[in-house]
């Protein structure tokens, strides 16, 4: 039993079919042709999938896509494509913040998230771990993006 | 080939279409989906069954205060909002909100998701035992109070009906002041060991009244009244309140899994809940009220 929905992504209206427990992930992957959010648990625990829903850093491993209609979702494509995403996207290839790159489109979906709520320079040590502590990473060992998070905090906007 | 029966999705638009919803067909409330969502996925909870998505309804959202102090917090508020509100000073319950999962698990997830989900380990349940908050129910046929401590009958489980949908946690006016900890072996995006939350009330340096309640130390957030009462009348002193935290072993019935062993979690209840009065008492001596 699949239905029809509009799906707002990144500014632009996908009109898709969807299972009522279709997953935001699977929409955005399969549906949309962004692959950006990967699956990496399933179960809300690594932050792999991370989006954000109307600006708010959420798993998209554990939203049905349904819940999305007339919200607007964000994806990496869409948040590093200009502005403040692309610079915290630089800011990580300068900070060697992305070995394997599985966890990254996560963890700048909840630093984007993280900028949009905090004025320029003003998310400490402490916001930045509170606002990743839902992101893993199995590479890094977190100290350089943490750095990366820092600099692109204070980089005027 | 076919597939398995998967119900629809609906959201209703307001308070009584949602309990129409769960009245007539077989329905999961789906807030959050923090819990949902793998619980359908994983087979837990029936997928056959519709999905009526509440967390947009406005009934059922924020934090107000009325003019006697009664605290009402909609179900569907979400544990990011409760874990900053400014309608009441940092207490037990959002302490507890504050702790659950990481960013995401809590923009999303809400309290009552966490109180209808009855984890041992929910990390608000101690809290709203230790208010002595009481529960709105609502269905169809009307709405009915159950007081926190008679809420949950097993991990997981419940007294509400299918068919009844939590609207409100209403906490009592009160002059006290409360905290809850939980010991973790992560700071974040880990489940509670064993947790602790305490409620006190003190006057003229004496503790008046008092209330102990365990988290993942039974089959249920369960009351320590017999550590509460012996905090009641002392002057809450290290060894008052060391032979009082010393009580939560004559409630707590923990059990031995992955996360801990039972003589690992009765090792820490008593330091938590040692801990916990300590902040509670911090906070009562500044002064906020609730
Ligand atoms: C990565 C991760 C970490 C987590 N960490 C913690 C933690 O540290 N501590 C903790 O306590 N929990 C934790 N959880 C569990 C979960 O996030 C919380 O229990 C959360 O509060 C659930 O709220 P929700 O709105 O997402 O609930 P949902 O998933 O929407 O619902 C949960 C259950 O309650 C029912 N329900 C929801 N709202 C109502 C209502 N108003 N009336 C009737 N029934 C209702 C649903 O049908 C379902 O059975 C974690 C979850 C994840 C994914
Ligand atoms: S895939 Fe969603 S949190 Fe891991
Ligand atoms: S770079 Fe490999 S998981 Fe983070």
């Amino acid at each position: 039993m699949t239905t029809h929905m509009t799906l707002r992504v990144n500014g632009s209206d996908h009109d898709i079919t969807v299972a009522p427990d279709t997953l935001l992930l699977d929409a955005l992957r399969y549906e949309c042709g962004l692959t950006g959010a990967k699956l990496g648990c399933g179960t809300g625990d690594c932050g792999a999938c991370t989006v954000t829903v109307d600006g708010e850093a959420v798993n998209s491993c554990l939203v049905y896509a349904l819940e999305c209609e007339g919200h607007a979702v964000e994806t990496v494509e869409g948040a590093t494509a200009g502005g403040i995403g692309a610079l915290v996207a630089e800011e990580f290839v300068k900070a060697d913040a992305v070995q394997c790159g599985f966890c990254s489109p996560g963890i700048i979906m909840s630093t984007c998230a993280l900028l949009a709520r905090t004025e320029p320079g003003a998310a400490t040590d402490e916001d930045i771990k509170e606002a990743l502590a839902g992101n893993l990473c199995r590479c890094t060992g977190y100290l350089p993006i943490l750095e990366a998070v820092r600099r692109a905090s204070g980089a005027p906007r | 080939m076919s597939e398995p029966d998967v119900g629809s999705y609906r959201r209703p638009d307001n308070l009584a279409e949602a309990l129409t919803m769960l009245d007539r067909r077989p329905a999961s409330v789906l807030a959050g989906g923090t819990d949902l969502v793998v619980l359908r996925a994983d087979g837990t909870v029936d997928r056959a069954h519709d999905i009526v998505d509440i967390k947009g309804l406005s009934e059922l959202r924020g934090i107000s205060r009325d003019a006697d102090g009664t605290l009402t917090i909609g179900a569907a508020t979400t544990l990011r909002e409760l874990a900053r509100t400014t309608v009441v000073p940092p207490n037990a319950i959002t302490d507890g909100a504050a702790l659950v999962g990481g960013w995401q698990t809590r923009v999303r997830g809400t309290i009552g998701g966490n109180i209808c989900r009855a984890s041992p380990a929910g990390d608000t349940l101690p809290g709203i035992l230790a208010a002595h908050a009481q529960l709105e129910l609502a269905s169809t046929t009307g709405t009915r109070l159950v007081p926190a401590h008679a809420f949950f009958t097993g991990p997981g489980r419940t007294v509400r009906e299918p068919n009844e949908l939590l609207t409100r946690v209403i906490v009592p006016a009160s002059r006290g002041a409360s905290a809850y900890l939980r010991f973790t072996y992560r700071r974040a995006m880990d489940l509670a060991v064993v947790g602790v939350a305490v409620h006190l009330e003190i006057e003229n340096g004496r503790c008046v009244a008092a209330r102990v309640a365990l988290g993942a130390a039974a089959a249920t957030p369960v009351p320590a009244p017999e550590a509460a009462d012996a905090l009641v009348g002392t002057e809450l002193d290290e060894p008052s309140v060391a032979a009082a935290a010393q009580l939560v072993l004559n409630t707590a019935t923990p059990i031995d899994d992955g996360r801990g062993s039972r003589a690992h979690r009765r090792t820490v209840l008593p330091v938590l809940a040692k801990r916990a009065i300590g902040i509670a008492l911090e906070r009562a001596r500044e002064g906020h009220p609730r």
